[in-house]
């Protein structure tokens, strides 16, 4: 079993070393201005743009209309700096096509680090081309020669200093503010004033659905527990995991079992798990370690809450929002933070939820989805008694005799009420069930009265 | 004509069932549902984002990248090594045909999901 988002491959680079805060950066304007230099390399006016442009006219003009200067064929070099060593230098250009160009890095007297080299394009897509170095210091200035047609529209070089040049318009702006100093700029950076996040990934809402009396069948309506839950993954500048962040709500139950919720972390070791917080354990059912994590487990399971009706607020009745008569009650929001270790080299991709419910007054009766398998401390003694059909050793799982199952995952919000046999509900779920799931596929989310679903048995 | 073939789909076995064509919609409790072997009642399916690497390249393109639902949330977003390109498994809601890739600058375009995978050969 294998869920949600994996990802692979990809080993970033260390760090390339913090960058001082100078750099420059240039977006091209009708203001900037650049000298023509003719066959010899220019030295003068050391703070300006310069292209080739005798015998052959004008290049590099600036156009408002694609906002910024066009080449085809003639070299350009932009404005002497002093490097310092590290650096980047990065080109924001659209082109037709591939762009191939020659480069180089010119010191008033001769030039180094000369590479031929090529951009992928997409037309009217802006792109950026990065050099990046560790070794270059002292005065130079960057040289472009394409063979084919580029508009370049800025220019950011890091960890460098720029003085004006006389005579020149072009202005020096930051490009980059990086207030964490964690390699992200914050226009790019979702936590730009925390060095130890910097992107934030949402998926969709999703609820979790289950009928209680594993290993029995129930009576269908799939409101036993309803638990909906929508997650945030937050990773560092070098595409660390860092943080798993989970707003949970249990919006009904209608069940006869007081049951917790959890998640396992398939793959990722308890140890990887810095702490855990916002979680509600009463009941002491769940025996937690320091970090917040299930003792005993192999992988690292996280309580959400070990029984839900701590969570809500009931108005009476021994069903909580699955009977349209009774009181509606309202649920607490669980904001349950997951830290993990930056040491753990863990990416995004090693997230692998296997989310399950469990009695309150006996741990090891688990309920997950149809194909996932159970933590360490199920019950395996459950396996193959009353209708569960359940083979491990065949990668079957929470299924009954009848290829059926306990629980039921949707991105809608909506479920039915109590004792509704669920196919009653929603009109076009046995037909998507029936194709295999390739039929339908909007049978929970799609609203037409009648034809997807019979709203009066629907809370 | 509809009785008939109400009949006709009440006979059928669980291992007839055949994905892909519209059963009859008569079925009026989850136990007698007739699913195909394997069908795991998921509300979302798993897809293979690649991007494809940029082996011409000859230094460091680095870029942020992110792949977006049609809501805008933001489903992976990736400190990017053009070069190396990249693999990962996202889950999306049933239904999800199609995602979009968004560079650094917001710029973003539409890419279809074929057959569960969801390729970017150019940047």
């Amino acid at each position: 079993m294998k869920n949600l988002t994996k990802l692979f491959a990809v080993l970033m680079l260390g760090s390339f070393g913090h960058f001082s805060n100078a750099q420059f950066h240039h977006d091209f304007s009708s203001s900037t201005t650049i000298e023509n230099w003719g066959n010899a390399i220019p030295t003068s006016n050391p703070g300006c743009f310069s292209r080739y442009a005798s015998p052959h006219g004008a290049f590099y003009e600036y156009d408002a209309v694609v906002d910024g200067i066009k080449g085809n064929g003639k070299a350009i070099y932009f404005p002497y700096v002093n490097y310092q060593g590290a650096f980047e230098l990065k080109i924001e250009y659209t082109a037709p096509s591939s762009v191939n160009f020659w480069t180089n890095f010119h010191n008033g007297s001769s030039w180094t680090n000369g590479a031929n080299s090529s951009a992928p394009a997409s037309p009217g897509v802006r792109s950026t081309y990065t050099i990046r170095s560790s070794n270059l210091t002292g005065t130079h200035r960057f040289g472009l020669f394409p063979y084919n047609e580029i508009t370049i529209h800025s220019v950011t070089i890091t960890n460098v200093t720029y003085s004006p040049g006389q005579g020149c318009s072009v202005t020096n702006t930051s490009a980059c503010t990086d207030s964490d100093g964690d390699g992200e700029c914050d226009s790019t950076d979702d936590f730009p004033n925390d060095a130890d996040k910097a992107f934030s990934m949402k998926s969709a809402r999703m609820s979790f659905m289950y009928e209680d009396l594993f290993p029995a069948y129930g009576d269908f309506d799939f409101n036993d527990l309803v638990v909906s839950t929508d997650k945030e993954v937050i990773t560092d500048a070098d595409n660390n995991l860092r943080v798993l962040k989970m707003k949970v709500l249990v919006p009904a139950a209608g069940g006869r079992h007081a049951q917790g919720w959890a998640v396992e972390l398939k793959g990722i070791n308890p140890s990887d798990v810095v702490s855990v917080n916002g979680n509600s354990l009463t009941e002491s059912v769940v025996s937690v370690g320091a970090n917040g994590t299930e003792n005993g487990q192999t992988n690292a399971v996280v309580p959400i809450f070990d029984n839900y009706q701590t969570v809500i607020n009931s108005n009476g009745g021994p069903f909580f929002n699955t009977v349209a008569s009774a009181p509606v009650g309202t649920c607490d929001t669980l904001v349950v933070e997951i830290e993990f270790a930056k040491s753990s080299a863990l990416t995004i991709g090693n997230l692998d939820y296997n989310f399950f419910s469990f009695r309150t007054d006996a741990r090891g009766h688990e309920i997950h989805e149809m194909g996932n398998t159970p933590t360490d401390l199920a019950d395996l003694t459950l396996f193959g008694t009353k209708v569960d059909a359940t083979n491990l050793g065949a990668g079957k799982s929470y299924e009954s005799v009848d290829g059926l199952p306990w629980a039921i995952t949707t991105v809608g919000t909506t479920y039915a009420i109590e004792k509704v046999d669920f196919v009653e509900a929603y009109l076009k779920f046995a037909a998507w069930a029936q194709s295999g799931g390739s039929l339908y596929q909007d049978w929970h989310t799609n609203t037409a009265e009648g034809t997807y679903r019979n709203s009066a048995k629907i809370y | 004509m509809v009785a008939l073939a109400a009949i006709a789909l009440g006979a059928c076995s669980k291992e007839a069932a055949n994905a892909g064509q519209d059963p009859n919609n008569d079925v009026k409790s989850f136990r007698d549902l007739q699913v195909p072997t394997g069908f795991d009642f998921k509300g979302t399916k798993t897809i293979t984002v690649k991007i494809e690497k940029q082996e011409h390249l000859p230094i460091d393109l680095k870029s942020v990248y992110r792949i977006d639902d049609q809501k805008g949330n933001a489903l992976l977003k990736y400190n990017l090594e053009v070069a190396q390109g990249l693999e990962a498994e996202l889950e999306v809601p049933i239904g999800t045909e199609e995602l979009y890739l968004v560079d650094s600058y917001g710029l973003k375009r539409a890419v279809k999901i074929e057959n569960n995978n969801l390729i970017i050969k150019s940047l």
